[in-house]
Parts: C-alpha cells; structure tokens; sequence
C-alpha cells in the first residue's frame, strides 16, 4: 500500500517533468567495457570508426563500423532517429551524418571491413586520399546509393592464387566490387531512402 | 611457462582468489626476466650486439645459433636462414617491430623478445612471407604480439605471449595488441601457443584454411576472433576469463570442436562461444562451463551444433534470427536460464538434454513424448529495453513468461528432447582429496552448529515450563 | 529493558507452540533437500542453475513465512485480548514492540538455520560438494530477507484488526512483492518516456526487500554480468566491501523505517483506542 502510493505519486510527477523540456540530441560517450555494436555484437572500441544512432525517445545505439550503422537503418528504417552521428577520422569529434565527409576504399581496413572512413571537412577527406593514395569522396545522399559491400566477403580461391602480393590482392578485390554493385544494389534500393 | 600450470593447480579455490592469481601469474610471466636485472639499464642497452648484424652476415639457408646473452633489435629478416636462440633475448627499444621477417623459409626458435614499443600495428615478430616457422618463443609487447601479413604456410608452435604493462600499470583493453594477428594469410599453423592479457588472444582476418589447435588464451578481450575466414579448424583451444572464448564472425566451413572455454562471464557481454553471420559450419563437443552465455548464435544458418557440453552458465544458450541450424545431442546442465530464443522459429533442434525440462518417456526409448519449448517473453521485454534484464530470473519474471502463450507454434522447441545425459558429464570439481576433505570438514562444522544452535533453541524456549 | 526481554521471552515460547512455525520448518527443509537430491549431480557454486532454483525458492518461501508469523502475533494480541490486558502496566509501545520483533526473529531465526543446518549435514553425508562460501551466503540473505519481511509483517499486523485480515493482507503483500512485481513494473513502465525507466526501476527495485535482496545475492555470486550494460557500474561497485557495507545500511534504514511505522500505528491505536 505505502509503494503504491509512492507510484502514484512518482508518476505524477514524471508525466508532467516529461511534457516540458525541448528535444536536443546528444551523442552519448563511448564506454569500451559495455558499449558492443547493436549489429554485429563485437566491442564498440573508442575509436574513429565508432558511429552512433540517438532515438526519438532517447535511446543510444552504437556501431563500431558505419556499414552496422547501415544495416541498422535498412532492418529498421530510420522514422526514429533522432540524430544520427559518425566521428572524425582525425580528432574523434562526434559529427552529425549529413554534415560528414566520407572516403571509401575496399582497401581501407575498419572494423567490419566495410571501408568507409569519415570526416569533419572536405580538406581533411582530400588529404587522407592524397596520404593514401586511393579513394572516392562520397557525401551522405552518395551513401545511400553506396553498395555496402564487406571487402572480406568477396575473399574467393581466385584471388589468394593469383595475388601473391597485397597489391595484386586490393586490384582483384575492386573488380570484385564492380562486379556485385549492381546485382546488390537492386536489392537494397527499396530500403534505402533517407 | 608454469604460470598455467600453478593456474591448473589452483583452480579449486575461489573466483576471486583465481582471478586475482591471474593477474599475479601474469606479471610473474614478466618478472620471469626482470627488466632490470636481465635487459639491464639504459645505457647498457645502447652497447648491446646488434642482431642485424649477424644476419646481415648469414648467408641464406644457414643456421645462427646464438649466444646466452641480450641482442638489440629492431631486426629485418630477408634471407632464408634460420635462427636458435633457445638462450637469447631480443630487445627492442625502436619503434619497429623487434623482427620482421621479409623472405620465405625463415625459422626463428627459443628467443626470448622484448618488444617495448606499441601503436600502429607494431609487434614483437612481423612476418611478410611465406613458409616461415616461429618456435618457442616468449614474447613480452606494448603493441601485437605477432602479425602476419600476406604469409602463407607458416607454423607458429608453442609459443607464449603476453601484455608487457610495465611501469604504467593497468592498460585499457584497447590500447593492447592481439596476440597472434593474421590477415590475408593461408594454410597457416597455430598450435600450442599460450596467449595471456591482450586484446585479441588470436585474431583472425581474411585468411583461408588455417589449423588453431591447443592454444590457450587467458584474461584477454577475444580469445580467438575470426573475420571473413573460409574452411579453417578451431580445434582443442581453450579459454578463461576472456570477455569472449571465440569469437566466431562472418566466416564459413569451419568447424569449432572440442574446445573448453570456462568462466567468462565476468564483462556484461561476456560469452563462451559467440557465432554471428556463419555459415555451414560445425560446432561440436566443446564444453562451455560458466559463462554469462554459453553458446550464442546470431544470423547465423545451415551449421550444425552437436555433442556440445553447456554446464552452469547464466544462459546455456541464446538464438538471435537464427534459422536453418541442427542443433542436436547436446547437455544442458545447471544453466540459469536454458535456452533464449527470438526469432529463430526454424532451427531443428532434437535429442539435447534440458537439465530442467520437463520431461516424460512413455515408450522407453530414451527420449521425451513431450516436447521442450523456450518461451521468448523475457528475451523479447529485454531486447525492447536492457534495463529490464534487472528482472533476469526474477520469480515474476518465470509467472509471467508462464502466462505467456502468444504464437506458441513459433517458438524455439526441442522436439525431442533426452530423458538422460548425452554424454558423461565432465569432471568438474578439479578439487584434490586433501581440499575436498577439509572444504568438506568445514561445511560439516558450520552446518552442524547451525542444526544443533536450533534444535536446542526449539527445545528449550517451546518445551520449558515457565 | 527488562520488559523488553520479557516479552522476547514470551514470543519466543509462544512462537515455538505455535503449529505454523513448525510447518514452515517442514516445508522449507523439505524444499530445500529436494533441490538438493535433484542437483546431486553438481556442484553448488557460483551462480547457476542450481543456486538460481535456490534463490526462487527462498524468495517464494521465506517472505510468505515471515509475513504470517509475524502478521498473526500481533493480530494475536489484539484478538485474544492479552494486549489490552498489557496496555494497563506501564509498559512502552516501544519495549513491547521491540520485544515482539525481537522474540519472532529469533524464531524465524531458528528455523532457518535448521533447515540450512539439514541441508548443510545432509549434503555433507551424501558426498556433493557445496561451496562454503555460496552456503554462508544463502544463510545470511536468508536470515536478512526474513527479518526485513518480518518488520513488514509487523506493520501489517498492526494494521489489521483480526488474524483474517492478517492473512489476506499478507498474501497480498507476498504476491506483490514476489510474483506480481515486474508484472506491476513492466505495465506502469510502459507509460513512462524511455529515459525514464531505468532511475525508475532502481528507485522501485529499493523499495522491495525481495527484489534487492536477490538482486544482492546474484551480484555477490558473480553473476552480476547478467543484469546488462546499464548496472554495470552498480555492479562492479556492489561486489566490492563498499557495496556490502551500502547494502548493510539499506537493509537498517528498512527495518528502522518500517519498525517507526508500526511504532506510530500502534502508539495511535493506544491513545484513540
């Protein structure tokens, strides 16, 4: 009787505490020790491939690679986003999805092999491209037309035999990706719309 | 070396005792040659012979034997030589990894290395080509342990490898290496090494055809973590206090046998095998004891579960939009939850044993009339909300899974399951005599006065006559 | 302080000719050696299956046990009149109140301790192996959660007029705090915003003796992991001496609070009735 009472009373307060209060959308730090990708299950390391979803209601999803962050969006749609962030490659600052710049490469390694980096400014992408030597700049509207492909998905027998060398190997693996684009992207085109 | 061993011995004191000696058998891995008194000072260091120069000085295909003393590294391996250093060590200030190997037909045996710088994929042995061995070696890092790049048919055999902490005491997880780092490397051979405290015990990435027999990996992040790996052999490892025992992603063909991973169930996503995105692989006669999860199997399908031993885990366990997968022949035995399932209705799932399923056996045939369903209640409220797994095994929680009935037909279920055990169940109690005795004396002691303290309060306050 | 003891004496044989006391004793040693004979093939401990059917047990157990024993003496009093016989001697509410809690914990006390006793012996005899930690550890969360139903009990005595009233309040009281309590949560949560719901769910979980007891129990026997991302750090902190000592001084503030609460039913009952 005393907790029911005291129930009442809470949720009293809280229904009315709940009615004021703007929505701002705040990326939430990452915590090595709990935060795992809500896709792919591995540790969100804190790091510069740690991407995150903040709800309509609050909730923090993180992903430890963007193609997770993807494949999030494609299983559930994305009416209940609130924001959704990526990091800078360079300074880890938490940037708003739309407002990034990305580079992809099948050659580039993240953690789910998905190959696109991020970051705050175009200048910042034209550099990490000119360090690297490869690479597409891609906005986020190019994301949504991106084929997503995993780089060690397409590891076959015909590439380890002919590639002795790791160059050999990144060529293989873009043909690769040519190849599969357009089967794949059909298959996803209906989810992807942002 | 004995640091496993003492490990073995003292497994029967408790938890806490155990994981502490953990972290002392580690830094006695590292006090086994002290900085100080075995590498000697700064100073010393400097005029330390440089291994480069005895290989620059090799000719291919010869054999460097070396002396009982410290060499300084960084060293470039790039002929076909092989290198016995069963009473040397290799110390490595520079920013390099201690040995890269550049040629094939290399074999290094018995050093000891000190690798003491990290970052950027630095590690104690890089190895870049083909056909290599690497052999007893014991390597201390503050980056990988070894990393091989685009190297085939190597061998990497009894090795041991372990976090180098030093001075600054204890390192978060992630700034650590892996032990043994493989990407783009085939047919390669990973057998008997020993790997304590890093990130990834064994790491495994775009790599074909690999054989992991008996390593044993211990308080690290992964045990063994494969990415995108095809038709390779997990078989024999064993793991403790890992967050995760194995890590199983993205991979096909392999086949995961007779592995123990016990007691890890410390981290909140701590699993003993964890399956995500595999594909007609094997997953047989492994004992997962003690974890959080024992065996946890997400989009995953056409792999086949078998004689598996799933003892005293939080959940035995966990099925996450897994479809299509034979999971048969397996015991589940004192596990706090069985079974979770959500939305993995078409797995076919017979002949396990479910310590706590009810069970009935009309015919005599070994096998339960009576069919074992896992209600998805519980897994389905904590998936929409983590902060109601403070519910977990709450008496409600079971009240109200009961009263729960929803779409029943498409619910994970056993559809026959054992009355009796597959298998023996496994020793567990790795208790001597002596312990047992006394642990045992002890019990009897406290659990006598208990009886005699309350049965003399009975008598005397009920049966007085005032 | 020697009406205190007095009383204590008193309850403590009244406690003890009272046929309840000894069914509970049955039941409960009987549960117990049955989880036992079940599980004979495995070691008790850590948290598994085997301390998790336990635990159930004792939380079914237990709180019902000491809600009716406890509920009863006082309605007992009021009924048989033995109250308003005291009430004429100068006696305080308080020694008389203390002495009652005093006198049923020691019986609620004893019989625990018999039935973990016959457990204790008994899984001695058989040979299996029970970890004297895990054992030590059920004893004294047992004796806990008893005595903190005991002091809930006590409200309800003094809140009833008869032993009918006692029972069904009690029942009640029971099947909310032990069966019906996420049931309750899950449903008043489902209208709070989603941020919400975790402070919340703690604050209420503090409120239920049967539910932080046994979530202290499950921490203590390592299986902590299992409560998710979102307590980790409570966790972490729990397992350590700091969380034992903020457990200790949990499980007082509830006794005291609860004990003032019958103080002032019972003291109003005095002067208006």
């Amino acid at each position: 009787m005393k907790q029911g009472m005291l129930i009442t009373a809470l949720m009293l307060v809280l229904v009315v505490l709940a009615g004021c209060g703007a929505k701002t959308y705040a990326a939430q730090p990452i915590n090595e020790d709990v935060d795992i990708c809500v896709i792919c299950n591995m540790q969100v390391k804190d790091d510069a491939y740690a991407t995150q979803i903040v709800t309509k209601d609050g909730k923090s999803l993180k992903f430890d690679d963007i193609g997770c962050m993807n494949e999030w969006k494609n299983q559930h749609g994305t009416d209940d986003i609130g924001m959704d962030f990526v990091r800078d490659y360079n300074d880890k600052a938490w940037i708003e999805f739309d407002q990034a710049f990305y580079v992809y490469d099948a050659s580039i390694r993240t953690p789910m092999a998905y190959g696109i980096v991020s970051f705050k400014d175009e200048a910042s992408a034209e550099a990490f491209m000119a360090e690297q030597g490869v690479g597409t700049l891609l906005r986020s509207a190019d994301l949504a037309n991106h084929t997503w492909e995993q780089s060690g998905g397409m590891m076959d027998m015909h590439s380890h035999e002919e590639g002795e060398e790791g160059h050999a190997h990144d060529n293989n693996e873009e043909e690769h990706s040519s190849d599969d684009a357009n089967a794949h992207h059909e298959s996803t085109e209906g989810h992807d719309g942002h | 070396m004995g640091v496993f061993l003492i490990l073995k011995g003292l497994r029967k004191w408790s938890f806490s005792i155990l994981s502490a000696l953990l972290l002392l058998g580690g830094i006695g891995l590292n006090l086994m040659w002290p900085a100080a008194s075995v590498f000697g000072e700064e100073n010393e260091l400097e005029s330390l012979p440089s291994l480069q120069e005895l290989v620059d000085q090799a000719k291919p295909g010869e054999l460097i034997i070396l002396e009982e003393q410290k060499y300084a590294g960084p060293v470039r391996i790039d002929k076909p030589i092989t290198i016995d250093g069963s009473k040397a060590a290799l110390v490595n200030e520079q920013t390099a990894s201690a040995i890269t190997i550049s040629a094939e037909g290399v074999a290094v045996r018995g050093l000891r290395i000190a690798q003491q710088q990290g970052g950027e994929e630095l590690a104690a042995v890089t190895v870049q080509a083909d056909d290599f061995l690497l052999q007893d070696l014991r390597i201390t890092t503050r980056g990988f342990g070894i990393v091989l790049r685009a190297a085939d048919r190597g061998i990497l055999m009894n090795n041991v490898i372990a976090w180098d902490s030093g001075q600054q005491g204890a390192t978060r997880m992630g700034e650590k290496g892996n032990g043994i780092d493989l990407y783009d490397s085939h047919e390669n051979q990973l057998e008997g090494n020993r790997i304590l405290r890093m990130r990834d015990g064994i790491y495994l990435e775009n790599s074909m055809n690999l054989n992991i027999i008996n390593n044993r990996i211990a308080g690290s992040r992964y045990g063994i973590h494969c990415m995108y790996i095809d038709g390779t052999q997990i078989v024999g490892n064993s793991g403790e206090y890992n967050m995760t025992g194995a890590m199983v992603m993205g991979v096909t063909n392999v086949r995961v046998a007779e592995n123990s991973f016990t007691k890890q169930s410390a981290n909140v996503n701590s699993q003993g095998i964890l399956l995500y995105d595999v594909q007609s692989s094997v997953v047989e006669k492994n004992i997962v004891d003690g974890n959080r999860v024992g065996i946890y199997l997400e989009m995953s399908s056409g792999n086949e579960l078998m004689n598996n031993s799933i003892y005293r885990n939080f959940v035995g366990i966990q099925f996450i939009d897994a479809e299509n997968n034979l999971i048969h022949h397996n015991d589940f035995v004192a596990n706090v939850i069985e079974a979770e399932a959500r939305d993995s209705g078409g797995n076919q799932i017979e002949l396990n044993y479910w310590d706590s399923a009810q069970v009935l056996d009309l015919n005599g045939d070994g096998v339960s009339e009576i069919k074992y369903a896992m209600n998805p209640f519980y897994a389905q409220l904590v998936s929409s909300d983590a902060a109601y797994q403070l519910f977990f095994q709450s008496p409600g929680i079971n009240f109200l899974s009961g009263m729960y009935e929803g779409e029943r037909n498409s619910w994970t279920t056993d559809l026959a399951p054992r009355v009796s055990p597959n298998m023996p169940l496994s020793a567990s109690g790795t208790l001597t005599e002596r312990e047992y005795i006394s642990e045992t004396a002890f019990m009897a002691i406290i659990a006598s006065i208990l009886l005699l303290t309350s049965i003399l309060t009975i008598i005397y306050s009920g049966g007085r006559k005032s | 302080m020697s009406d205190l003891l007095q009383i204590a004496r008193k309850e403590l044989k009244v406690g003890f000719r009272n046929p309840w006391a000894y069914s509970f004793l049955v039941l409960f040693s009987v549960f117990s050696l049955c989880l036992l004979l079940i599980n004979a093939q495995t070691d008790i401990s850590g948290y598994s299956g085997v301390t998790g059917s336990m635990l159930s047990l004792i939380l079914y157990l237990l709180p019902l046990m000491a809600l009716f024993l406890g509920s009863f003496s006082l309605t007992g009093e009021k009924e048989e009149g033995s109250w308003s016989l005291l009430a004429t001697y100068p006696l305080g509410t308080l020694p008389f109140l203390l002495g009652k809690f005093a006198g049923l914990a020691i019986v609620l006390l004893t019989i625990i301790s018999f039935g973990y006793g016959l457990m204790g012996v008994i899984s001695v005899l058989m040979g299996q192996r029970f970890e004297v930690n895990t054992y030590l550890l059920f004893f004294l969360f047992s004796c806990g959660l008893v005595l903190l139903f005991l002091a809930l009990a006590l409200v309800i005595g003094a809140l009833s007029r008869n032993r009918w009233q006692a029972m069904t309040i009690s029942v009640m009281v029971w099947f909310f705090a032990v069966i019906g309590w996420p049931a309750i949560l899950i449903a008043l949560l489902g209208f709070v915003p989603y941020l919400w719901i975790k402070p919340l769910l703690v604050m209420l979980t503090l409120l239920n003796p049967a539910e932080f007891v046994r979530l202290f129990v499950v921490v203590k026997l390592g299986g902590g992991s299992i409560l998710g991302p979102e307590y980790y750090q409570w966790v972490t902190w729990i397992q350590g001496t700091g969380g034992s000592l903020w457990f200790a001084a949990l499980f007082i503030l509830w006794l005291l609070s609860a004990l003032s609460i019958v103080y002032a039913i019972w003291e109003r009952g005095r002067t208006h009735g």
